[in-house]
């Protein structure tokens, strides 16, 4: 009895140790384990089953029963589709929004960075901040009600202040006011990220170019912003990003109207999904976007680099 | 070249209620080429003053003179001046060609090929030629702080601002530079301002010192004047190294009694301490004996701790007869055998110690000198000692 005990007890101690050889072997592995799942659960399977969507007829309840139709889908997208209209427009928008989101925050930073009161810096602060608080529908809301030509207060200003009679703006300059309005949006983040970088030059740095006889924009030229390269560099890429994805605050603007003069790829694929039920299509779009905003954004990366980090 | 002159020159931070004075009504006059220290403790308000010469800072009050011309309305670009930081301030984006050439760039109409050659000269001169293509980042401390100086130096202003250059230094490195320093002011003869908080620099650099605690002047003088003719406590205390030591005390009928010993005063003394009973007792390190015998006015210590520095010893020691077990340091030569816990006899001769006002902290009696080194004192201690009035 004593003996078949001890054998039992060997078994379990070897499968123990084997366990723990099996857990120790892979250490780094199993770390990583959790981390690697979660990836493939919302990043992985959502694009495979994306690219899947995109070469069949429509999805059906056993997914190897729906029809394949190779890139017939992706044909139809850049035909009838207007994806390629949908590229551009979203290309225009997102440029020029990302240079005077860029420009308007970095010049908001260095105003309020110079502001000398510690109260009204942070009174400030506090203000150009809200409109980044506000919901991109919610915003879109209110800035219907403001352009409306009707009863809307910027028509009504510029008729009072200037000789020019106000342009309708969504429906005569509906690209314009798009950008407008995610300026006004988006441009409180750009604020405060400068805002922060322009706080992490060092004083003496400045001082030092004072007393090198710079005036103020060859200060900002040739020291300010060479020592903020990273933190622009960073802003921009994320903004960059983020404005690719772009749909609330333009669809309850425009719904990508008039016509399609303001849809953008984001309006475009909801558009094809949910109006004209066809989620391959839609799918196709959306995987050729993945590929160009991923390509753009290493582009970036590659081309401009992280350098210019100092120590 | 110029002169510098403050004239009732006042600093405050904040307002209202919790306004903080950091420089209180200061008047000086700083000669042409001249090389002045200024010197004190932390929140001494020495690098404020500095700073509103070089018009980094604007003047609650009084003018700021430089040469003949008032400049309290000039920002720095327009009073010529270049200024040394304490941690360099390269432009960490720009070479060390670019970062000596930027000053002449911004404030002259010199061709690139005029600013090149300049640069080039002075990066000679600094022994720092083979780095005009590095960045200030590829660079050792040294060498960021001779780039730094170099910048200064090719710009030829009127005047140089150091603020604490070489504190981020270590220590043989910065015996090195402050001897560079002292070189390169007077071979090029540019007024310049100095701002240390470690006498050392201030006794070795500086033709004339302004002492400096609380934002309020303490004493102008040469180092030699603020070390052997102190106008006040502060002053003893803070030049020298180590300090002075204090002894407050009462005075009657002619003798000073502290607390562990008494000291008989000369007559000369008597008659500078006139009327006063409340007397402090200075006398510095190296002025003690240390003895196995009693002596006149010597009395018995024992020894706390010994500091072995070499060629001296710094001996930590405390009157026997105190009520207190405070230290004070005597210095004595490093091949005198000494010990903790021995009992000994210390003794500053009456030539030697310094009295101050207890209540004012002003100095009423100054140590007596050789005739030589009275001699060599530029300016007689009415002239030196300037008051914060």
């Amino acid at each position: 009895m004593s003996t078949q005990t001890q054998t039992e007890t060997t078994t379990s101690e070897t499968g123990v140790a084997r366990l723990r050889a099996l857990w120790n072997d892979y250490l780094p592995y199993w770390f990583i384990a959790p981390m690697v799942l979660v990836m493939v659960l919302i990043t992985f399977f959502p694009g495979a089953y994306d690219l899947y969507l995109s070469v069949i007829e429509e999805p059906t309840f056993d997914v190897f029963a729906a029809e394949f139709v190779g890139l017939n889908n992706y044909a139809t997208a850049f035909g009838r589709g207007g994806a390629m209209h949908s590229f551009i427009i979203t290309v225009t928008v997102v440029v020029s929004a990302l240079a005077l989101e860029t420009v308007l925050g970095f010049g908001l930073a260095a105003l309020v960075a110079g502001v000398e009161s510690e109260r009204l810096q942070s009174f400030y602060r506090v203000l150009f901040i809200i409109p980044m608080a506000v919901a991109p529908v919610s915003l879109a809301t209110i800035g219907r009600i403001m352009l409306n030509s009707e009863i809307g207060v910027i028509p009504y200003l510029i008729e009072a202040t200037t000789p020019f009679a106000a342009p309708a703006f969504l429906s005569e300059i509906p690209l314009l006011t798009v950008v407008l309005l995610d300026t006004w949006n988006w441009t409180p983040f750009m604020f405060i990220i400068f805002y922060a970088g322009l706080s992490s030059v060092p004083d003496t740095l400045i001082e030092a170019s004072r007393v090198d006889g710079a005036p103020l924009w060859r200060r900002y030229l040739h020291v300010v912003i060479p020592y903020m390269k990273p933190v622009v560099f960073v802003a921009t890429l994320i903004r960059l990003i983020d404005l690719f994805r772009t749909f609330g605050v333009v669809y309850g603007l425009t719904q990508g109207g008039p016509g399609t003069a303001t849809q953008l790829v984001s309006i475009n694929i909801y558009e094809q999904m949910f109006i004209n039920n066809s989620p391959g299509v839609a799918a196709a779009i959306a995987v050729v976007y993945l590929v160009f905003v991923v390509a753009i954004a290493n582009i970036v990366i590659a081309k401009v680099g992280f350098e210019g980090v100092w120590d | 070249m110029a002169s510098i002159t403050l004239d009732d020159v006042t600093k405050e931070f904040g307002d209202g209620g919790d306004a903080v004075v950091a420089v209180d009504d200061v008047s000086l006059d700083i000669e042409d080429g001249e090389f002045v220290v200024f010197v004190g403790p932390s929140g001494s308000g020495k690098s404020t003053l500095m700073r509103m010469v070089a018009g980094l800072e604007t003047q609650t009050d009084g003018d700021v003179y430089i040469g003949d011309e008032i400049v309290n309305q000039l920002g720095p670009r327009a009073r010529d001046i270049a200024m040394v930081f304490q941690n360099y301030a390269l432009y960490p984006n720009m070479t060390v060609e670019e970062n000596m050439s930027f000053g002449l760039k911004m404030s002259t109409d010199l061709s690139a090929d005029e600013i090149e050659a300049t640069v080039t000269e002075t990066a000679e001169m600094m022994g720092i030629e083979s780095l005009l293509d590095n960045t200030p980042g590829e660079l050792s401390g040294g060498q960021q702080q001779r780039v730094a100086l170099g910048r200064a130096i090719v710009r030829d202003p009127n005047v140089f601002l150091m603020d604490e250059p070489l504190s981020n230094l270590d220590a043989k490195l910065r015996t090195t530079m402050r001897t560079e320093i002292n070189r390169l002011q007077s071979d090029l003869g540019v007024t310049t301002l100095y701002v240390t908080h470690d006498q050392t620099e201030a006794m070795t650099m500086g033709d004339r010192l302004v002492v400096l605690n609380y934002g309020e002047l303490q004493q102008v003088g040469t180092p030699l004047e603020c070390f052997y003719r102190p106008a006040n406590r502060f002053v003893a205390g803070f030049i020298g190294s180590p300090s002075m030591n204090f002894f407050e005390g009462q005075v009657t009928d002619g003798t000073l009694v502290a607390d562990g010993f008494e000291y008989a005063l000369t007559e000369r003394m008597q008659g500078n301490v006139g009327d006063r009973t409340a007397v402090t007792l200075g006398a510095r390190p190296e002025d003690y004996t240390l003895s196995e015998a009693p002596t006149d006015n010597g009395f018995e210590v024992v020894v706390d701790v010994v500091e072995p520095m070499g060629s001296v010893s710094y001996v930590y020691v405390r009157s026997v007869a105190a009520s207190h077990d405070e230290t004070f340091v005597v210095e004595i030569d490093g091949q005198q055998p000494i010990s903790e816990g021995e009992r000994l006899y210390a003794h500053a001769p009456a030539t030697d110690v310094h009295l101050f006002d207890t209540q004012t902290g002003e100095t009423i009696h100054q140590r007596e000198l050789t005739d030589d080194a009275e001699h060599a004192l530029s300016q007689p201690l009415e002239n030196a000692s300037a008051g914060a009035d």
